[in-house]
């Protein structure tokens, strides 16, 4: 039994990278290859939101007020807020700020800070004012909490609470000329009759679709038992001795390269001068750097216009 | 604190307990057997003036020792943790995760993790003391490293207290709130000493401003605090923005160390990202001071001069990288410049007196959204790349051509040395609404790629590569560089190995493959011999040339 990761080097680093939430790439610790972690299966890919890591703010914990309270705050916003601060609170015609991002709503507790604002108003310099309102300290509590309720439901990362939903239509592109491009460039390796021809119906979403036509990747969890072949990275390594040998590729560095034969046997070569025989040449094939190749030619409208083709393939 | 003239007369290894710390003045040499501060001197080059390892031996360098971090809470035993904090003990410790400078100083090294401070031997790893702090929350993504004045030990927490603990036992002297945790600020930055300031920058991913502040290393007392996004009318930049509620909550957060020109007295750091982060319809305009190379008076807090380097940015690329001091020559004068090499893929030298454009290059080769770059030497971004509803494709992905982690300049052959990642991401606009979304919200984002990652030695004068590596493994990486007065270049290489440059002509002389380098590697001399100090996520390695 090889001990060898089934999943090659090349592929998992290039394609198992996640999006970081914060400030900092993730390199460091999601393409560790060092030998106690490569042997760990390649992580699945998603294109859905990260999780913030360990992301504990007050606010985001903060336990919500029982729904007498929310109700009651609902009533008065929608009656005296909405229509200065927004349906959604992200800001309204009438001037007033959004409020999702307001340092005053993130740092009040339950209703100290936007109380003082209710009852008295405000007028910052360079903003539009916000008069004193006619508001019982308790409504004004029961406004706050129902604003700090409407926060908790913030989708990841800052987007908006659930709202109305947007039709956001992802196949805008020409079909016909998506076609043109596609005998161009991707029917030497694929076909519409053949591995293509329910790509559509397959995989649906045209979003995921497009993800997965531009990576050169399967959609959908990947299946321990598909065959992967067609995307097996070679690698025949020369010797000085005349040999070659050839297999699939586990892992390349500057220094070491190692692959395993067709016979399933598994070997590595130092990248030195001094190994007798000595590596004379690797030559590396991988089936998908025509995929990479893509990455720095393709526009956003080709891209869309082959996805746009390819929702046709149903 | 032994420092570079007074070393030849100096002997005798001062005992724990009476070694004393760093004074402020020490701060102004040139990096050499110490480490004393975040990236060796105030120039940031790393440009180690140690010459026991050379490019001739270099591969005889031998494993002193190894340590993985042990973050356990210890009430008993030979070392028992300090425990200090605001939390209420419910947030577990997790794993060290070392992604910063550590201090190297008097024989002991200051090593930082998110809440943890460890004092180590330098020459063996032993722990001496560890110190604990219970938090209240806050992102750990990572801590860039801790700083000594005198007998004390500075280090920034995630729920952003500044605490000062003394050197020889962990103790702790104080700490003060830096930025309110309930505005989801978060603070991972070393802070910097220079004289009797104490620099501290923190983070935020929420559309609250960002700022630098300086407070008196004794007391913890505030001396200033620098808005880099404008809060007032009438402030500077805030034509840069629709309106003043826009840029004060703009971001422009300060989460990378910068340097200090001690002539002009200048802090030279760069920028966050403007929030919201990926909705840039919210903000037209250049959005000033976010993604900005700036200068700063150290004792006034006011800023000098600035540059932009990503002026308008949708990406979430911020500018903070740690910029580099150059005393150069640009056609044929002497010059006084700072370079930086910025996440968007863009490489920049000014003149550090005022500012100036001196050259604006692409480094990142497969950086593909801006549209050239204007007089002023600022890149010009290309609408069609920011978050779109059918999709941008887009180079880099959101970590950047490079990070956090930090560069290096090699004086003897002018060269700037920095990681090239080029990561490729379909970047969807979810959230279509022309007030934009929050903080990094209203987007997907899609990873469909990675292309010739590289490792390049840059010509200050011009950005242009001399030399660039291209790593065959593919993988994109995560490590800071170091190099030496005998020609080295140290880093990580994506594949697991820490590694060594011919930095003149970036042949590959040695390398271990000890896991991913998680730090920019250092190097310090101990009892007559040269270490080089690399991390692996929560594992020191100690190298030593015997
Ligand atoms: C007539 C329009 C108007 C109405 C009605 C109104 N506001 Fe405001 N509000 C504003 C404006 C304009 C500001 C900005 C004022 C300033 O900063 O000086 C503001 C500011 C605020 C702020 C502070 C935001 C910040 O971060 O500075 C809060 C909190 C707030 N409003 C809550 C409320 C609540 C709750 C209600 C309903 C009970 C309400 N407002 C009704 C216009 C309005
Ligand atoms: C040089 C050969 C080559 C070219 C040219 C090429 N591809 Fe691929 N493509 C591959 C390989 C290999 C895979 C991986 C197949 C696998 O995993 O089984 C792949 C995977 C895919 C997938 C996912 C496969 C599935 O069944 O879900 C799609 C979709 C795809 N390519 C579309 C395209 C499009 C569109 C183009 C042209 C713009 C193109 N390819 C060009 C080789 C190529």
């Amino acid at each position: 039994m090889p001990l060898i990761p089934r999943v090659s080097c090349v592929l998992c680093l290039s394609l198992g990278l996640a999006a970081c939430g914060q400030q900092e790439q993730v390199a460091s610790d999601a393409t560790d290859t060092s030998p106690a972690a490569i042997t760990a299966p390649a992580a699945p890919e998603s294109s859905s939101p990260q999780a913030i890591p360990f992301a504990i703010f007050p606010s985001q914990v903060r336990e919500l007020a029982a729904p007498e309270v929310l109700a009651r705050g609902e009533t008065i916003y929608e009656g005296l807020c909405r229509a200065c601060h927004g349906a959604d609170m992200r800001g309204g015609d009438q001037g007033g700020p959004n409020l999702l991002r307001s340092q005053i709503v993130l740092n009040d507790q339950h209703g100290e800070l936007i109380g003082e604002i209710i009852q008295n108003g405000r007028s910052t310099p360079g903003m539009p004012e916000m008069p004193p309102l006619q508001v019982s300290v308790q409504d004004s509590v029961a406004v706050a909490e129902y604003i700090h309720s409407v926060w908790a439901r913030q989708s990841g990362q800052g987007g908006p609470p659930p709202g109305e939903t947007v039709e956001l239509n992802i196949v805008v592109g020409d079909a016909a000329a998506g076609e043109i491009f596609f005998n161009a460039q991707c029917s030497s390796c694929h076909s519409v009759a053949g591995d293509l021809a329910d790509i559509a119906a397959r995989i649906g979403n045209p979003e995921n679709l497009q993800n997965s036509w531009v990576a050169g990747r399967r959609w959908g969890a990947p299946d321990p038992n598909a065959d992967t072949s067609r995307r097996e990275v070679r690698a025949t390594v020369t010797l000085s001795n005349g040999q070659s040998v050839s297999g699939r590729l586990n892992r390349r560095d500057d220094f070491i390269v190692s692959l395993t034969t067709d016979a399933g046997q598994y070997r590595s070569f130092t990248l030195h001068e001094n190994t007798d025989p000595r590596v004379t040449g690797v030559v590396i094939a991988d089936p998908l750097q025509a995929h990479r190749d893509l990455l720095s030619v393709l526009t956003n409208e080709i891209m869309h216009d082959v996805t746009a083709y390819l929702m046709t393939l149903e | 604190m032994k420092n570079l003239l007074l070393l030849s007369v100096l002997v005798g290894i001062p005992a724990i307990g009476s070694a004393q710390g760093v004074e402020p003045a020490d701060l102004y040499f040139p990096l050499a057997e110490e480490w004393p501060t975040y990236s060796g001197d105030y120039t940031g080059q790393r440009y180690s003036r140690l010459t026991q390892v050379t490019k001739d031996n270099v591969q005889h360098l031998t494993l002193a020792w190894t340590v993985r971090m042990n973050t356990n809470v210890r009430t008993q035993g030979n070392i028992v943790t300090v425990q200090g904090g605001e939390g209420d003990g419910n947030y577990l410790p997790p794993g060290a995760n070392l992604k910063g400078s550590f201090l190297m100083v008097n024989g002991i090294l200051y090593v930082t993790s998110p809440d943890h401070v460890w004092a180590m031997d330098a020459r063996d790893g032993t722990e001496l003391w560890h110190y604990f702090w219970h938090s209240r929350g806050g992102i750990h993504i990572g801590n860039r490293g801790p700083a000594i004045w005198n007998d004390a030990l500075f280090f920034e927490t995630p729920d952003n207290y500044l605490v000062s603990l003394d050197i020889h036992t962990g103790e702790e002297n104080w700490h003060v709130q830096i930025a309110p945790l309930e505005q989801q600020y978060f603070s991972t930055m070393a802070p910097i000493v220079v004289d009797d300031h104490l620099l501290v920058g923190t983070g935020n991913d929420l559309d609250s401003p960002g700022f630098l502040q300086s407070f008196d290393p004794a007391t913890g007392e505030l001396q200033w605090k620098f808005f880099t996004v404008p809060q007032n009318p009438g402030d500077p930049g805030l034509d840069t923005w629709p309106n003043l509620d826009a840029a004060r909550n703009g971001g422009g957060q300060v989460w990378v160390p910068g340097v200090f020109d001690p002539e002009t007295r200048y802090y030279i750091f760069g920028t966050g990202n403007p929030t919201p982060g990926y909705t840039g319809v919210a903000r037209p305009g250049d959005n000033l001071f976010t993604c900005t190379l700036m200068a700063v008076n150290v004792d006034t807090g006011e800023m000098a001069w600035y540059h932009q380097t990503s002026p308008h940015d949708t990406h979430d690329w911020d500018s903070a990288q740690t910029p580099i001091l150059i005393d150069g020559e640009i056609d044929g004068q002497p010059r006084k410049l700072v370079s930086t090499a910025a996440r968007n893929g863009y490489f920049f030298t000014v003149d550090r007196i005022t500012g100036e454009s001196v050259a604006t290059k692409k480094y990142g080769t497969k950086s593909n959204w801006d549209l050239g770059v204007r007089e002023d030497g600022s890149p010009i971004p290309n609408p069609q790349k920011e978050a779109i509803i059918p999709g941008a494709l887009v180079s880099p992905i959101e970590g950047g051509v490079a990070n956090w982690q930090p560069p290096a300049f090699n004086p003897d052959f002018g060269l700037f040395y920095t990681h090239e990642n080029n990561g490729f991401n379909i970047v969807y606009l979810t959230d279509p609404d022309p007030r934009g979304s929050m903080g990094l919200g209203g987007k997907r984002v899609a990873i469909v790629g990675t292309d010739g990652n590289a490792f390049n030695a840059l010509d200050y004068r011009t950005g242009e590569a001399v030399w660039r590596h291209e790593w065959p493994g593919g993988a994109p990486v995560g490590a800071g560089v170091l190099t030496t007065a005998t020609g080295l270049v140290f880093t990580g290489d994506g594949s697991g190995n820490l590694v060594a440059f011919d930095g003149e002509n970036g042949d590959l002389l040695w390398h271990s493959r000890i896991g991913n380098i998680s730090n920019g590697p250092q190097t310090y001399l101990i009892d007559g011999r040269q270490y080089l100090l690399a991390a692996v996520r929560d594992t020191l390695f100690a190298f030593v040339m015997y």
